[in-house]
């Protein structure tokens, strides 16, 4: 029975590191030559706009999946966020979506490595034009409207920025040099 | 020695136990009916009964109301069970459960009398499942964890007979009850992968475990002599655990169709067992009581389904087949004589799983309905009508996080010349599942 297991162990670990390794990407990859510009604030890699690189990622509102969503996800999006919409993408409690930033009671908290791995992954539809925000699904809508491209369920907001982000100055990144090194 | 003894005449042949025992008896009043070398022709033939083999218990409300229909068609953690891979499609981290209550009913007749005798419902609510999805933040893809434990098989049952023979200086009568009741679970850890953009693969471990609680009362009174009794009251109980593997692919080529398929590796059960048989004759009682433990190896099973999803629509069917004749007894004083037997008791059995779903977005509501053909796994003369199930059900999105689903089955079937030659065994059974999910 231990042999058994054993081998059966081993073949899972091999099956599901040449799966992930096939086409499941758990981080962004790396691009070469865009580290500096591409560092945020945490010195964490990421891409504000997906889009840049992607051009038809807002055909996939729920992620950068190349599956088939039904078209019932479009017109009630409470389908869509039940069954698609990735938990990693949510809002924290102190977004609601309105810029109540400026209430002292309530502040965001500091960066962590969750909230920074989040907001790296918000859905990275086109922004509006005029807008240079990221724009996200609100994912409380419970209603039936059509988004402001006229395609993503859901409600498409501007994201709000948190007022002591914008009037702080942008941290020096040591890992970027680290990595130019 | 002794004690593996009592496990292969008592466990492994427990029916055949039965029929000893108790067709002796029977076979004094269908002397007049049967030829004396057809009825021991029938003696021989008697059935093993194995309550692990060809007994799966649907798993989850939405899946019972499509009839059972999930290889393709499952959009949730009971994934683990049914086929892993479809835990891939799963982006949200859920919590599940879910709680079974089934009420069976039988008839028993025997071959030469005119009129049925029905035993009384046997009711059982159990906890059905609990199932923890839990997918892993990804760039692009899948990859979903998942941990749980389900009800995948249910002993519940009671058989009720009795009768009264005209003797040549009184009556004769006998009456006899059989009732079953547990069944097994399964304890799984499993994951499933994106290998590519439309194909999954995921895997499950499973660790068996449960229970059978079994007892056996029969009591014959003779007109000649007068007020001699004998009576059988016998309790047998036997505590299930092993290990197996499930491994599953899902590919959707297209965005109308998906297929599924699963491999379930052979599991090998140990059994450990308590019995005690009291038998009073003419007001002797004498008890023989025992322990043993043994083994048995379940075959691979291979399941295979497609589901056409058409906006709202989605219509499912599975096939699943077992050859048990490969079902092996281990570690038995006699094994080759109670392995014989099962080779001539059971065949290769199909099951065959249709449903469909109606999902009406605007009010967060889905209509369910399905059916699905059980067949019996014992050889045909042994099966007056095979094992069958209607379903329907409905289920409500509540509040873009919680599902709750509710379905209905009702399905029959009939044993013949199982438990003693001439006797007809028909059960009823209808199963009530809720199931709850929550979205974190």
């Amino acid at each position: 029975m231990k042999k058994r297991l054993v081998v059966l162990g081993i073949l899972l670990t091999i099956i599901s590191v040449s799966a992930i390794g096939c086409y499941t990407v758990l981080t962004h990859p790396m691009v070469q030559g865009e580290e500096a510009e591409a560092i945020d604030h945490t010195g964490e890699y990421y891409r504000e706009h997906c889009t840049d690189c992607h051009g038809d990622y807002h055909n996939y509102p729920y992620g950068f999946y190349y599956g088939y969503y039904p078209n019932y996800y479009w017109s009630s999006p409470r389908w869509g966020h039940y069954y698609a919409y990735p938990w990693w993408w949510d809002r924290y409690w102190w977004d609601t979506g309105e810029n109540h930033y400026d209430n002292e009671t309530v502040q965001p908290p500091e960066s962590s490595e969750k909230a920074d791995r989040r907001r790296g992954m918000v859905p990275p539809y086109v922004p509006p034009s005029g807008s240079t925000n990221t724009p996200f699904v609100l994912p409380n809508t419970g209603t039936d409207q059509q988004s402001s491209q006229g395609q993503q369920p859901g409600t498409v907001q501007p994201t709000p920025m948190p007022k002591q982000d914008q009037e702080k100055e942008q941290p020096k990144d040591k890992k970027a040099e680290r990595r130019r090194k | 020695m002794q004690r593996m003894h009592h496990a292969v005449e008592i466990t492994i042949s427990r029916y055949f136990l039965m029929i000893r025992r108790f067709g002796m008896w029977t076979a004094a009043a269908l002397v007049f009916m049967l030829m004396l070398s057809s009825l021991a022709l029938a003696q021989d033939e008697s059935a093993v009964y194995e309550p692990t083999a060809g007994n799966f218990f649907v798993v989850g409300a939405r899946t019972l109301a499509m009839g059972g229909a999930a290889i393709a068609a499952v959009n949730d953690a009971t994934a683990l069970i049914y086929n892993p891979a479809g835990l891939a499609r799963i982006t949200r981290i859920e919590l599940g459960g879910s709680l079974t209550h089934q009420r069976t009913g039988n008839t028993s007749q025997w071959q030469f009398s005119s009129s049925s005798f029905s035993g009384p419902h046997q009711n059982n609510t159990r906890f059905g499942s609990a199932n923890l999805a839990l997918p892993v933040p990804t760039y692009r893809g899948s990859l979903v964890l998942g941990f749980g434990v389900n009800r995948v098989q249910s002993f519940d049952r009671t058989m009720e007979f009795s009768q009264i023979t005209p003797g040549f200086e009184g009556d004769d009568s006998e009456e006899g009850m059989e009732s079953e009741a547990g069944g097994l679970y399964l304890w799984s850890l499993g994951g499933a992968v994106d290998v590519s953009p439309n194909v999954s693969v995921g895997a499950a471990v499973n660790l068996w475990s449960g229970k059978d609680d079994y007892t056996w009362f029969y009591e014959r009174t003779w007109g000649m002599p007068p007020g001699y009794v004998l009576k059988y009251d016998d309790h047998i109980v036997d505590r299930y655990s092993g290990f197996n593997a499930k491994l599953g692919v899902r590919v959707q080529p297209t965005r109308s169709i998906v297929f599924g398929g699963t491999i379930d590796s052979p599991v090998t059960l140990t059994i450990k067992e308590d019995w005690n048989y009291r038998t009073t004759e003419d007001g002797d009682v004498t008890v023989d009581e025992g322990s043993s433990e043994y083994k048995i190896s379940l075959p691979f099973s291979i399941g295979a389904g497609v589901a056409f999803n058409l906006n709202q629509f989605t219509l499912a069917g599975d096939v699943n087949y077992t050859d048990w004749t490969q079902m092996e007894y281990k570690r038995l004083d006699d094994v080759g004589e109670a392995n014989r037997q099962v080779k001539r008791t059971y065949r290769d059995a199909l099951r065959l799983h249709v449903g469909a779903e109606y999902l009406i977005p605007q009010i967060g509501t889905s209509l369910r309905a399905g059916f699905y053909r059980d067949p019996l796994p014992f050889r045909s003369d042994l099966v007056g009508k095979n094992r069958s199930f209607v379903t329907a059900g409905v289920g409500f999105l509540i509040d873009q996080v919680m599902t709750l689903d509710v379905a209905w089955a009702h399905g029959s079937w009939e044993l013949q010349n199982f438990l003693s030659q001439g006797l007809t065994e028909k059960y009823t059974a209808d199963r009530l599942f809720v199931s709850v999910a929550y979205h974190l």
